[in-house]
């Protein structure tokens, strides 16, 4: 390896990747399979993300990297860490100030800008919708080639009429542009409605399985439901923040003998709302 | 011709690559791209070709600095990975691989050179990538335009296009792209 090879990874390597990642954006939600050597950091570490957005990165780029909303988490501040010294990017917690943000299983709580062109890297543990009702990859294959979701739904219809509501808490399953059913990588179900229609480019790394795939922006991502069911988020009603007092946000539920305490999910969301509100 | 470090080059095609996935990302909106010997056509396909993936053009340009630099093969129209055109062609369209149900992924891209960018056919464009309906200007003919969406009528299969002007802009109409004749 070259050490000044410009963001770690080989250019042949680069051109892989961004090879899947055009094939990605032209085919949303279809799993695009990469050839890759393996990367010489840890697994956990979220290779799949890393790889994309060291194949996307500029000189210009200022990057976020949150881990389940946090900037501060070990996990984020390596990641940030590695792509900087390896770029000399800027580095920011700033979400309207990111042109980059890689994250894992949060989408940042702020709203993105229409014009910005920024990019959501998600790191993705298990790339393939289909496993908990398919363990055949070439059958899971056929099945998205034929639109065939039909187990997909057996599972939602048993969930609905034995516990009134799917039991999938995260990871659960999106229709892309009305055709390719795909695994959101586990976000809360509060964050799905928020990738629909999104000014973001959305794309997805899974190391391990080195698969690629994406949601352009404004594009539609509509969770797997019946009809006559109305697609349920986390309830947090009448919840506020311990810490800035923020409400109607995605909480983490923080459980101690004195009871269950909420704070924002998004710790950067949870600076800003206190610097507001001790401002006014 | 001018002598171009690796560095150099890696450069440009990182910035080069970023610009086509926003083009792709966002069809109708148009970027700029930085020319490779004076060649925005050469600088994608300096950016695009690699041993694995092989191409085909029909140009007025010598590939011979491209060929080395990138170890990628002079195949076929039907075979190919990356179709690289002076013009919109339109036998060339109609030959280009489609991919198919179970790897859609196998299908061609073509480059198309124009001259300019805002003269063409009228068009609105709708999908993903735009936000509700987009008019612009496409420079290719109606004709080209309607076989492109005969051609990409059956998702998951088609190709993936990108425009490139003469002043280096660039502009990408992925397959999922309605093209409306205005
Ligand atoms: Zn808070």
């Amino acid at each position: 390896m070259n050490s000044t090879t410009f963001a770690f990874i080989d250019e042949d390597a680069k051109k892989e990747i961004r090879r899947s990642l055009l094939k990605a954006v032209a085919l949303p939600g279809y799993i695009v399979p990469f050839a890759s050597r393996e990367m010489p950091v840890a697994r956990g570490w979220g290779t799949g993300g890393l790889q994309i957005t060291l194949s996307i990165i500029l000189e210009r780029d200022v990057l976020k990297v949150i881990d389940q909303g946090c900037d501060a988490s070990v996990n984020a501040v390596n990641i940030r860490d590695f792509i900087t010294e390896v770029t000399g990017v800027k580095e920011t917690v700033n979400t309207s100030e990111a042109s980059i943000i890689q994250t894992r299983h949060r989408i940042p709580e702020h709203e993105f800008a229409k014009d910005e062109k920024q990019i959501l890297v998600f790191q993705v543990p298990t790339p393939e919708v289909l496993t908990t009702v398919e363990p055949d990859t070439a059958k899971q294959k056929q099945m998205h080639a034929n639109s065939d979701y039909a187990k997909l739904w057996v599972l939602l219809y048993e969930d609905t009429s034995q516990y009134g509501d799917s039991r999938i808490s995260n990871r659960y399953p999106v229709l892309i542009n009305d055709h390719y059913v795909m695994d959101p990588s586990p976000i809360p179900k509060y964050d799905i409605p928020r990738m629909d229609n999104s000014p973001v480019l959305q794309l997805f790394g899974a190391g391990r399985e080195k698969r690629i795939y994406a949601i352009p922006p404004y594009t539609s991502v509509k969770p797997l439901k019946f009809d006559d069911r109305e697609f349920k988020v986390e309830s947090f009603s009448g919840i506020s923040c311990e810490r800035c007092g923020a409400q109607n946000v995605f909480f983490d539920e923080v459980r101690r003998e004195t009871g269950n305490h909420y704070f924002c999910s998004d710790t950067e969301y949870c600076d800003q709302h206190l610097e507001k509100s001790n401002a006014s | 011709m001018n002598t171009h470090t690796n560095t150099d080059i890696e450069q440009l095609n990182r910035k080069n690559f970023r610009n086509c996935l926003d083009a792709l990302s966002r069809p109708g909106d148009v970027f700029q791209i930085t020319p490779l010997f004076d060649s925005s056509l050469l600088a994608l396909a300096a950016m695009l070709l690699y041993s694995e993936v092989n191409f085909y053009q029909q140009t007025d340009t010598n590939w011979n600095m491209i060929k080395v630099l990138t170890n990628s093969e002079e195949v076929a129209v039907e075979e190919a990975d990356y179709l690289f055109l002076d013009t919109p062609l339109e036998h060339i369209l109609m030959e280009a691989k489609a991919g198919d149900q179970l790897n859609p992924e196998f299908s061609a891209t073509l480059i198309c050179c124009c001259e300019d960018l805002n003269e063409g056919t009228q068009v609105k464009l709708s999908g993903p990538g735009i936000d509700g309906t987009k008019e612009t200007i496409l420079p290719a003919t109606t004709s080209f335009l309607q076989l492109l969406a005969q051609k990409n009528k059956h998702f998951p299969l088609g190709v993936d296009m990108y425009f490139l002007s003469d002043t280096h802009m660039i502009c990408g109409l992925p397959r999922t792209t309605t093209v409306e004749v205005l």
